[in-house]
């Protein structure tokens, strides 16, 4: 009896143990959700869609993604930090929306060190043209249409990374007329407008426009990277620090979509983010997703992550100052650097991320 | 010739596998559901779905996002005609002479004939569509600002003046309480926050979707609760498939409807309700019995259904070809393929030669389930209109708290779901049309930014948007809009002024 009831206690045990190991989920009490920034079928929503079924996959669990958009995502950010910080709460957005957060004061609780940041992919942004139309055909040209305001700037919304790319550029070429911007709501847009003719020049997310230059439809004058980029057979297109020493200053301001949990959420989530993260961006279904989009994938997350997006927020922060679209902070009165004073360190001791 | 065979094979090789038969049949069942509940639109069913269809093969996902794409849009004249409340913002136009045949008896020929034209409309469009996309695209890029303005600007015009027989500057003055509403919340340009009080809600502006709930649904509820003897329906379901003879007469409306719906599709933005209100708009006058409109004509449920239907072949041309959506679930379905990595845009031929047949002939499966499905599920939706209307409203009201809060998943969005109910329902106690309320609200950020957009462009001058073609049509059309809405408006006053002396 006494060997039976051992043998019952042991079997207990091992079936107690093993529906332990079965149930061994990162969210227990339910299924966790991501709130993304923007609508339905947006580059965000697009950006991060793959990046959450892999980790889905990985984790083998369901993640929901839900669309707020609202304020240039600053109504889910304050909805994912006004939620319990249990983990269950996850928000995406562009990395160019950081800084208006502060400077327009529509997220102060969204601010990137309040974040564990996972970036998986980076878009460079890139000055298309259409020379039948604009009878631009080169930067000197660019130059001179801009210097004599006869070029119109096409932009999907203004304040963001593509916003910033022109300023800094007409800044270093030492374009003194005010750029006249047109917004359109979308650089898939931005680029029909510039084969219609509506604009002369369009500033873009160059993924959205690397297949009206591969079919020569648009005309890519330069990309913000450091290398050049060999499109097709006959397309190659160089890097902005090509053009001259005085363009190599331009701060790398590439737009991520991160996903992102409040710092203080349970370690072992965020543990069991990160590595379902690193996982996802390592499979070939990123490598694919990424390449045919014209981004480029970048697994950054942890402090690498912290550092880039400060410097970001800090970048596109003064952007907006400058173009006189900060409605509520100057950047000065938070502290904020201008991206040629920017220092990790003296962030990192300001902010404490930790 | 060959273009075709190469379609037809791949329409036959889609019928060959059997998961993507269910798939196609599943998807259009999910997508009427998802149609027919208030609030619920065919733009979030592909945002759930889109997950599911990520590990699907291409051919799988393509034929299933597309029968649930056909299946919402086509779904929201169920409620439309049976209570009231149209099932999407599309289906308002369907809801003026769907819901007075419902009343007649006549429900289950209003949803038949609804599910015939959004048959035909889709079939038109996807002809189109494979034949003209080549030279159709460039529409899209005629559209610029100035043009989108006009048009969305004539949209709430048209829809003023349609919703009601009587006064159209009551409908105007609605279209544009929408409009103003729709300023509230941090405008698209500048992200200046405008009317928001300080509140971070309504920072993120007003909810479409709650809006529209709140002014139909709950507007109806209080109505119906408010009378002491609400209507019944009541007699046999009768027919539900209308004979050959009532369509016969109706073919030039069916193709002019069909080309609106097209072109309305390959212009941004505009999407299918703006399709369904022209269409309503031309129909009354142009066919025999425009004078019918309003009160019951099979005609005025054809022209919307027709057109809202045939928004999606249109909207697929801008999309496939510039990778620009035509209307909000076009871009749902634009990131479903990014992440299937087939990249929408001039090198989509090129790349990727098989895959606009294969749309056209999933396009094509997914009508036809949604016909099938229609036409079953006709009789038993009619079979509701037997409730009587003042337990079947309240049961409603579960259904909109869910549809209101799904949109945005905010508790905000049902509290002023609520309110707009109120609203909803004293202006229908004033005589005031619900619709253009909601267009306005769909149009006004599109008119309001596109207008300043174009200003932009033109660097602050009026006089080079003059020079825009495309312009000048529209903006006779609203001349002539108003001119015939302010004529209507004096007759209408002077014989009400009649009235009362001979009273």
């Amino acid at each position: 009896m006494r060997k039976l009831v051992l043998v019952a206690a042991a079997l207990a045990l091992a079936a107690a143990a093993f529906v332990g190991t079965a149930d061994a989920k990162v969210w227990e009490k339910g299924t966790p959700t991501v709130y993304v920034g923007f609508g339905a079928g947006g580059g965000t929503d697009t950006a991060v869609r793959p990046l959450v079924v892999l980790m889905q996959k990985r984790l083998g669990e369901t993640i929901n993604v839900v669309n707020m958009p609202g304020a240039s995502g600053a109504v889910a950010a304050e909805d994912v930090m006004g939620k319990p910080h249990d983990g269950y709460s996850l928000f995406a957005t562009g990395s160019g929306c950081f800084g208006g957060y502060d400077v327009n004061d529509t997220s102060p609780n969204g601010l990137p060190w309040k974040w564990w940041g996972f970036h998986h992919i980076q878009g460079p942004a890139a000055f298309v043209v259409n020379p039948e139309k604009s009878g631009i055909n080169t930067v000197d040209d660019l130059i001179k249409a801009l210097q004599a305001g006869k070029a119109s700037v096409g932009v999907s919304s203004l304040g963001a990374g593509i916003h910033a790319f022109v300023e800094a550029f007409a800044k270093a070429a030492g374009v003194t007329t005010p750029i006249n911007y047109v917004t359109h709501g979308g650089d898939g847009k931005t680029c029909v407008a510039v084969m219609a003719g509506d604009v002369e020049v369009g500033s873009i997310s160059f993924s959205a426009g690397v297949d009206y230059v591969k079919s020569g439809q648009l005309k890519a004058l330069f990309l913000n990277r450091r290398d050049p980029l060999q499109l097709t057979d006959k397309v190659t297109i160089p890097p902005i620090t090509s053009l001259g020493p005085q363009y190599s200053s331009i701060p790398d301001l590439a737009e991520t979509w991160p996903v992102m949990i409040p710092r203080d959420a349970p370690k072992e989530i965020v543990d069991a983010v990160q590595e379902a993260f690193i996982w996802a961006c390592q499979q070939k279904e990123m490598k694919d997703f990424a390449e045919q989009m014209g981004y480029e994938v970048i697994t950054r997350y942890g402090e690498d992550a912290d550092r880039v997006l400060d410097y970001q927020f800090c970048a596109y922060a003064w952007v907006l100052q400058d173009a006189g679209l900060a409605q509520k902070v100057n950047p000065k009165d938070h502290n904020i650097p201008r991206a040629e004073d920017w220092n990790w360190d003296s962030r990192k001791a300001l902010y404490g991320y930790k | 010739m060959e273009y075709f065979q190469y379609i037809g094979g791949m329409f036959s090789s889609m019928l060959r596998d059997p998961y993507i038969v269910a798939l196609i049949f599943g998807g259009s069942v999910m997508g009427l559901l998802v149609g027919v509940i208030p609030g619920l639109t065919a733009t979030m069913a592909l945002a759930l779905l889109i997950n599911i269809s990520y590990g699907m093969p291409l051919e799988r996902a393509v034929a299933f996002l597309l029968a649930v794409y056909v299946g919402a849009t086509s779904g929201g004249l169920c409620a439309a005609i049976m209570i009231n409340i149209p099932g999407t913002p599309a289906a308002a136009a369907t809801a003026i002479d769907g819901f007075q045949l419902a009343k007649q008896g006549k429900g289950g020929l209003a949803i038949g004939t609804g599910f015939i034209a959004s048959f035909i409309g889709t079939l038109f469009s996807i002809f189109i569509m494979l034949t003209l996309t080549p030279v159709l695209y460039k529409l899209a890029m005629k559209f610029g600002h100035w043009e989108t303005f006009l048009l969305a600007l004539f949209g709430i015009m048209i829809c003023g003046s349609l919703s009601t027989d009587k006064d159209p500057i009551k409908g105007w003055i609605v279209g544009f309480l929408g409009f103003a509403l729709s300023m509230v919340g941090m405008e698209e340009i500048y992200a200046f926050p405008r009317f928001t009080f300080g509140s971070l809600q309504l920072k993120g502006g007003i909810p479409l979707i709650a809006t529209l709930i709140g002014v139909f649904g709950i507007s109806e509820v209080l109505g119906v609760l408010q009378e002491s003897i609400p209507y019944k329906i009541e007699g046999k379901i009768g027919r539900i498939i209308p004979p050959l003879s009532v369509f016969k007469p109706l073919l030039p409306a069916t193709i002019r409807s069909g080309i609106i719906g097209v072109i309305i599709g390959i212009v941004p933005g505009a999407g299918e309700d703006v399709g369904a209100w022209l269409s309503y708009d031309l129909g009354k006058r142009r066919s025999k019995e425009g004078h019918k409109f309003g009160t019951g004509s099979l005609e005025g449920v054809l022209c919307p259904e027709v057109a809202n239907n045939a928004v999606i072949g249109g909207a697929m041309i801008p999309l496939l070809t510039l990778a620009i959506p035509g209307s909000p679930p076009a871009a749902m379905f634009l990131a479903a393929m990014n992440l299937h990595g087939v990249r929408p845009g001039p090198m989509l031929n090129i790349e990727n030669p098989e895959f606009l047949p294969m749309v056209g002939a999933a396009l094509i499966c997914a009508s036809c389930a949604m016909l099938f499905w229609g036409l079953l599920l006709a009789k038993p939706m009619v079979s509701v209109l037997k409730i009587k209307r003042e337990i079947l409203l309240p049961l409603v009201v579960p259904l909109t708290v869910i549809g209101a809060y799904g949109g945005g998943v905010r508790i905000f969005d049902v509290y002023l779901m609520l309110f707009a109910g109120v609203v909803g329902y004293l202006l229908r106690q004033m005589d005031y049309p619900l619709a253009p309320l909601v267009l306005g609200l769909i149009l006004g950020p599109l008119a309001d930014v596109s207008f300043r957009q174009a200003l932009m462009q033109s660097r602050g001058s009026f006089i080079p948007l003059m020079q825009r073609p495309i312009g000048w049509i529209l903006m006779l059309a609203i001349a002539w809009l108003v001119w015939s809405g302010v004529k209507r408006a004096v007759e209408y006053y002077g014989k009400q002024r009649e009235a009362i002396k001979v009273g």
